[in-house]
This record gives structure tokens, C-alpha cells and sequence, in this order.
């Protein structure tokens, strides 16, 4: 009961930490652009023939090659400059900024003033150029998110324990998974997904037919990129605890007696070894379970995926202090597995105490 | 005498290495990146084919081994070169998490004072991809600042860009590292050589500087390096989603669309670059990522064995 008033309090300032961070840029009060700096090949064109061959500009630094062009026509005056000939490169010049603590502050007074009325936010929809309140997304998002997540999470539990039971009875297999092991553990969720998405694109071109869905098409969402992305990083973890948790158990003397006694490795590590190191895969899951969810939110901008994770970043829509929201429900999420893991812990797990500890 | 195995030889000629093409890499780049060295277009070596003329990026080919980027700048030499960039970037924002950890995590260990906030902090900075914390104030000050049009890095938007992000990257960070060093230090705490001084009246600040930091400097190399393959981690993760520190430049594409290109050449720059572009030019995130990966390795690499050596020597003693 403790253990879940704690993650209670811990959700809510997680979310007061949330709205806070998220309106930092809230604050920021910027000059339009109007400027840009120039670089030019000297014996083709000098800063004077590009303010003649364009009237409307006007050099403002010459030292520095700055030009200021009129205001709302600088994009249209970079993409003619690009093109002129002589000019090695064009980069428009930020406009001078402060920060406003009164912006600040006022954004975040609405964003709680907006909770305590019921109201979650609203997703903007760029294409019909409308508000629509985060409530009519929300419930498909989180049936999105969920429906790989979850089989993603307990599918690497499964298949960590099994790749290191596995390792754990033949040397040769146990030395090749752990090479695997130790190279897959230097290779970022977002090069891994690089990675799956051209073999499916690959596997496309061999066979002519879509084998595998890599990007959201209208409610067509893929299963197959994000369950494999969710599941290899917890796996990994789990794999290398369960290594050397079996590692640690086969030194010990009752497996030594157990041998003894005729009984198989396979045995052993069955009836002996993962009861005594149950701890140990319920030590690393709440680790486990933060990577998947942090692999989702990957997952989801790269597939274009409109879940909890991916919304945010999803073309065609911009969204209006949600993150909070979406982030609780994460929060909430992590935290439940957390309370599950703590009770299956206490209720199943037998808790070894050696004497004298 | 401890004797220094060969694997733990081999790890230290990795860093080395690392260490030598990050400091030499702008020069043994094989081609120049500069200006004047941009690619508009080329006539293509097929006369008969079509189009008469090619237009960067180039794909990997006889000339440019790894290809080009979109100004026809060769992308080995953009990374040999931008390896320094990345790797400097990684370890200020490490430093930084140590310069805010360290303190707190000694102060909560010796005192037992502030215990509690320290496991809020870090149980808060755990319950969420640190991805969701950093990246929406990230996006909207590179937007807002006008950053994601290509700024140089002499700026001062990008001055004060890159002094939010460290803080932001660094303090979500440092909670959960205080935590770590505060668990460490309380195991040393224990330790007999710590009641002696407490019993001939040395201070807290003595004993952590006098005592536990010496003892535990091993421990602290072990605990930098994790951090330092972390903070890449994340700072890849954030260039992936568009948003890098460092500045470039920007160019137009026949498009329309403009994008902004690292001048450097420096790694997440290159993958803010190209992971939107994942279909069209593939190369170009696959060349970053393999470097990036064997980068990571080596380091792990070099971890692990200086753990192991570590370890033995400590049990010998």
C-alpha cells in the first residue's frame, strides 16, 4: 500500500515536472528574420552586384556579408540568392530574443487552470485547419500503443530467459549469444529501426508484394517493425542478467550435489536455477519495462505511428499541451508494472535471506 | 604484481585509437569540406543516359566511398571530421551531469539529509523516457530561435541553445547518476577507515576528499564511461527526432523545402540530417551509424575490461 501511494505521489509531480519543462520555449519572445548572411566566391560576385541585381536588399554588414531583405519576402529573397551564381552558401540570420517570465509563467497557469476544468488539450490538424479535443484521439492511441507494447514486453521477457537458459547449456552457443549480445548492446533503438525498415524494403523489392507495413497508411498500422524494435532492448537486458544470475547459481553447491545425483544441466537450470534466480528477472523488469516504452515512443515517430508515443510527431498534426497527458499515461503504465512486479515479488518469489546478513 | 591481460592491452590501443582519428580526423578526411569544394552538379559518366547531369547526394561510389551529402561534400570526410565535435559534445554534457551529481550524491551519502528528494528526483526522471522531458522545450526553442535554419555556431541564438540543451540533458540525468554515487558512498561509508576519521574529528568535506574519493576513483572512471555511452545514446536519440546542438547551414532544395546541414561534419548533426531522409538517401544514416556503433563498441569494450581488471586486482588485495 506504501509502494503505491509512493508511485501515486511520484506520478503527479512527474506530470506538475512535465508541464514545467514543456513550456520552457513557451517563454520565448523572437523579432521576425529579416537578415541574412552571405557567402560569395569573390572572383564571381561581390556583396554590391547582389544588391544591385536585387533592389529590395540592403547590406547592413558588409565585413560580416549581412543583407537585410523586407520583411515577410526573406524565404522567397534566400531561395533567388541560393540560386545566383557566385554564391557559396546563404543561411538567414536569427533575429534577436528574451525570455519572458511573465509568457512563461502565464502559459503555465492556463495549462493547470486547463486541467482543473476537465480539459486534456487539443491536437491541431494541419490538414483541416481545426482543433479537435485530445479526448476523441486518446482512447484509439492508447489501443494502438498498447496492442505492441504489452505482447512486445512480454514476448523479450520470455525470449530473454529462453536465449540464456539456452547459452547456459552449450559453451560454444553460450560464447556466440553473448558476442550477439555484446554488439547488439552498442546499436541505438533508432539505427535498429533504420535497419529492420530496409530489410523490409529489401524483402519488398525481392519479392514484388508488401511483406511487412513500415509507415501508418490511414488505420493500417504496422505490428511487425515495432514489436521486434520494443522487444530487442528489454531482451538484451534480460538476457544478460539471466547469463549471469545462471553463471552465479551453477557455482553453488547445491547444483554441484544435484549433478551429483545423475540429474541433467537441462534439469538443473529448470527445477533449480530459474526458481533461485526468479529475483533476479524481477529485479531488472521495472528497467526493462521503462526501455520498452522509451523503444515505442521511438518506434512510433519513425514508423509515423499516431500513438501516445508518436503523436506528437505525427505529420499533418501539431499538439497543444498534451505531452502531459500522454506522459502520464506512461507514467502510470510504468508504475503499474512496477506495483505487479512488487507484488508477484512478495507473493511467489522465494525471498532468500542467508544468515548473518 | 598485477599482470595487464592481453584483451586489456588490446582496449587501451581502442581508446587510443578513438582518441588519435577524433584529434587527426580533419586531417586525413580524403576530401575537403569547405565552400569552395561544394558539388552543384556533375555531367553523368553515362552519356547516353538520362539525365544529362547528376546532382548531389551522390551514392556510394569509386569516388566518394561513402557517398555525399546533399552539398556534394563526401560523407567519410564529414565524419573523420566531426568525430571530434561529437565526442567533445558527449563529454561536456557528461561533465556536466558529474559537476551536478557529484556534490549532491556525496552531501545526501555523508549527511543523510535530503535522501528523500533525491528519490523523488530520480524516481520522477526514471518514470518517463527522458526523450518526452527534454525533447518538446528542445524543439520549440530550435524553432523559436531560428535555428532550424541552418545558424552558424559563433551565433548567439545558438550560444544560448546550446547552454539550455546541456542543462536540460544534463539535469535529467544527474538525479538518477546522485543516486547512483549516493548508494556507492554509503558502502564506503561503512568502512572502518571512516569511523577512524569521524572518531579523530575530521569533517564530512575531509573525509569525502581524503578518503572516499581516492578509494573510489576506480569506481568513478567505471561510472564516467557508462555515463558517457548514455549521454550518446540519448543525444543520438535526440538528433534523430531533428534537434542538434552545434550549428550549420542551410540550403533550399528543388523542392522548396530547406534543410539544415551540419558544416562540421559532427555525428549528430549528420543524423538530424538524414533520419528523415531514410528512404531516399540511405546511406548516409547507415555510414554515421557505423561509425557510431563500432565508436560505442570500442568503448564498452574498454569498460569491461578495465572492470575486470579492476575487479582482480581489488580481490588479490
Amino acid at each position: 500500500m506504501k509502494k503505491i501511494i509512493l508511485y501515486l505521489f511520484v506520478a503527479i509531480f512527474t506530470f506538475i515536472v512535465l508541464i514545467f519543462m514543456s513550456s520552457i520555449d513557451k517563454g520565448i519572445v523572437i523579432k521576425p528574420i529579416t537578415q541574412i548572411k552571405v557567402v560569395l566566391d569573390a572572383e564571381k560576385i561581390g556583396l554590391e552586384d547582389l544588391v544591385l541585381k536585387y533592389p529590395k536588399l540592403r547590406v547592413v554588414n558588409s565585413e560580416e556579408s549581412i543583407i537585410e531583405a523586407p520583411e515577410g519576402e526573406i524565404y522567397d529573397f534566400r531561395r533567388l540568392i541560393e540560386k545566383t551564381e557566385g554564391v557559396l552558401s546563404v543561411s538567414l540570420v536569427p533575429a534577436s530574443f528574451h525570455f519572458s517570465f511573465y509568457n512563461y509563467n502565464s502559459v503555465i497557469l492556463d495549462t493547470f487552470s486547463q486541467y482543473t476544468q476537465g480539459n486534456i488539450g487539443e491536437i491541431f490538424n494541419i490538414y483541416t485547419q481545426k482543433k479537435v479535443p485530445l479526448e476523441e484521439y486518446l482512447l484509439t492511441m492508447v489501443i494502438r500503443t498498447f496492442h505492441y507494447l504489452v505482447p512486445a514486453l512480454i514476448f523479450s521477457i520470455i525470449i530473454g530467459i529462453f536465449l540464456a537458459v539456452i547459452a547456459s547449456l552449450n559453451k560454444v552457443v553460450g560464447w556466440f549469444f553473448d558476442c550477439i549480445h555484446k554488439v547488439m548492446l552498442c546499436i541505438p533503438d533508432y539505427i535498429l529501426i533504420v535497419i529492420l525498415q530496409f530489410v523490409a524494403i529489401y524483402i519488398t523489392k525481392l519479392t514484388s508484394t508488401r511483406v511487412v507495413l513500415l509507415y501508418q497508411l490511414n488505420n493500417e498500422i504496422p505490428f511487425l517493425v515495432p514489436f521486434i524494435t520494443i522487444s530487442l532492448i528489454p531482451s538484451l537486458l534480460i538476457y544478460g542478467t539471466m547469463r549471469l544470475a545462471i553463471e552465479r547459481e551453477l557455482t553453488k553447491q547445491y547444483i554441484y550435489t544435484a549433478y551429483s545425483k545423475g540429474i541433467s544441466k537441462f534439469r538443473i537450470i529448470r527445477k533449480h536455477i530459474l526458481p533461485n534466480t526468479a529475483e533476479d528477472i524481477i529485479a531488472i523488469l521495472p528497467k526493462t519495462t521503462y526501455l520498452a516504452v522509451g523503444s515505442t515512443v521511438m518506434v512510433e515517430i519513425f514508423c509515423q505511428i499516431m500513438g501516445l508515443g508518436g503523436y506528437y510527431f505525427f505529420r499533418g498534426f501539431q499538439a497543444i499541451n498534451t505531452m502531459p497527458i500522454t506522459c502520464l499515461i506512461f507514467t502510470c503504465f510504468i508504475w503499474s508494472c512496477n506495483v505487479l512486479y512488487s507484488f508477484i515479488n512478495k507473493k511467489y518469489i522465494i525471498q532468500r535471506k542467508v544468515s548473518g546478513d | 604484481m598485477n599482470k595487464i591481460s592481453f584483451l586489456n592491452k588490446i582496449s587501451w590501443i581502442a581508446l587510443l585509437l578513438i582518441i588519435l582519428i577524433a584529434l587527426c580526423g580533419g586531417n586525413i578526411m580524403p576530401k575537403p569540406i569547405d565552400p569552395l569544394h561544394k558539388i552543384s552538379f556533375i555531367k553523368n559518366p553515362d552519356l547516353n543516359a538520362l539525365p544529362k547531369y547528376l546532382v548531389p547526394p551522390f551514392a556510394p561510389n569509386n569516388t566518394f566511398i561513402l557517398g555525399t551529402d546533399h552539398r556534394g561534400y563526401d560523407i567519410l570526410s564529414l565524419i573523420l571530421n566531426g568525430m571530434k565535435y561529437t565526442l567533445f559534445i558527449t563529454m561536456v554534457v557528461t561533465i556536466a551531469r558529474f559537476i551536478i551529481a557529484l556534490p549532491l550524491g556525496f552531501i545526501v551519502a555523508m549527511t543523510g539529509k535530503g535522501k528523500r528528494v533525491i528519490i523523488l528526483l530520480q524516481l520522477i526522471f526514471s518514470s518517463v523516457p527522458i526523450i518526452l522531458f527534454i525533447y518538446p522545450p528542445l524543439i520549440g526553442l530550435y524553432y523559436g530561435l531560428g535555428l532550424s535554419e541552418g545558424v552558424s555556431s559563433g551565433h548567439p541564438n545558438q550560444f544560448v541553445f546550446s547552454l539550455v540543451f546541456i542543462f536540460l540533458v544534463s539535469i535529467v540525468g544527474a538525479f538518477p547518476l546522485a543516486d547512483q554515487i549516493h548508494k556507492n558512498v554509503l558502502i564506503y561509508k561503512q568502512k572502518e577507515y571512516i569511523t577512524m576519521a569521524s572518531l579523530l574529528g575530521a569533517s564530512i568535506w575531509r573525509k569525502i576528499i581524503f578518503h572516499i574519493i581516492p578509494n573510489m576513483s576506480g569506481e568513478f572512471v567505471f561510472i564516467f564511461f557508462a555515463e558517457f555511452i548514455q549521454v550518446m545514446f540519448i543525444l543520438g536519440q535526440i538528433a534523430a527526432l531533428g534537434v542538434y546542438m552545434g550549428g550549420g547551414e542551410s540550403i533550399s532544395l528543388s523542392n522548396g523545402l530547406t534543410i539544415s546541414l551540419t558544416t562540421t561534419g559532427e555525428w549528430f548533426g549528420l543524423i538530424a540530417y538524414s533520419s528523415t531522409r531514410i528512404r531516399e538517401f540511405p546511406w548516409i544514416i547507415l555510414s554515421v551509424g557505423l561509425f557510431y556503433i563500432v565508436t560505442v563498441l570500442l568503448l564498452y569494450f574498454f569498460l569491461n575490461e578495465q572492470k575486470k581488471y579492476f575487479f582482480n586486482r581489488s580481490d588479490r588485495k
